[in-house]
């Protein structure tokens, strides 16, 4: 079908496939967000994201969090960054007693076009949403010691 | 001991991770004290590093924060407590995040 493709290109060139790509991430991890809430164990969730202009450099951030009953919090955090390239980075963490350490580390995916960064994106936010609906996710964070 | 003068401390302070909620909160234990370093370069009493290789840091500028919330308690050496602050206040002061190489 040619009008899907047509409708493609204008986006990528009107610049709006990159956004739409982030609403459709977002929205994503806000319904893997829902199914923490039936977990055991899970106190409170959270997701929500923020787009910064720090002095290292513009970031747009995705999160989910969960507090667990032992007062343990696990995040899933995505963040994008853009200059020359995009950049996709992807973490699991979980607290510890200085801040938070790494849990998971996810490909890094570096993009060097619109249309390319869609297909990135899309790939690592499948990732990340299956590693929030394994059944053990949760548990296993929780017995994980990090940094000692 | 003597304490710097207020002009004298560094403004960005510094923590492990990365800039959620749940990590801008304090956890019960911590009696609404958030940990923070004066600097990327401190040692745990073990002498391992606070910032290891490889983790994420963010720093606050504690001039965007009320001045009475910041306490450079300095316990352990370079130790900062920002005390009884929301977590949306605490993020709108970040202002550098990045991972240690």
């Amino acid at each position: 079908m040619t009008v899907p493709l047509v409708k493609d290109l204008a986006e990528i060139a009107s610049g709006a496939a990159p956004l739409e790509a982030l609403a459709a991430a977002r929205e994503q991890l806000i319904e893997a967000s829902t199914g923490l809430h039936r977990r055991p164990n899970v106190m409170r969730v959270g997701s929500g994201v923020d787009c910064r202009g720090y002095g290292s450099g513009s970031t747009f951030e995705i999160y989910v969090e969960a507090e667990l009953e032992e007062e343990l919090t696990v995040t899933w955090w995505i963040d994008v960054t853009w200059a020359r390239t995009w950049t996709i980075e992807a973490r699991i963490l979980r607290d510890d007693d200085d801040g938070q350490a790494v849990l998971r580390e996810f490909r890094d995916r570096v993009a060097v076009d619109p249309s390319e960064f869609v297909v990135e994106l899309a790939e690592v936010v499948d990732e990340v949403v299956a590693s929030i609906e394994r059944p053990d996710a949760l548990e296993y964070a929780a017995r994980r010691r990090v940094g000692g | 001991m003597t304490n710097p003068s207020d002009d004298d401390r560094p403004f960005l302070i510094y923590r492990k991770g990365k800039v959620n909620p749940g990590n801008l909160a304090p956890r019960a234990i911590d009696a609404g004290r958030l940990s923070f370093w004066d600097s990327l370069s401190h040692l745990t009493p073990e002498g391992e590093p606070i910032f290891p290789p490889g983790v994420d840091w963010f720093a606050v500028d504690v001039r965007r924060l009320p001045a009475f919330a910041v306490e450079y308690d300095n316990s352990p050496p370079g130790h900062v407590s920002v005390v009884n602050l929301p977590p949306v206040v605490v993020k709108a002061a970040v202002v550098l995040r990045g991972r240690m190489p």
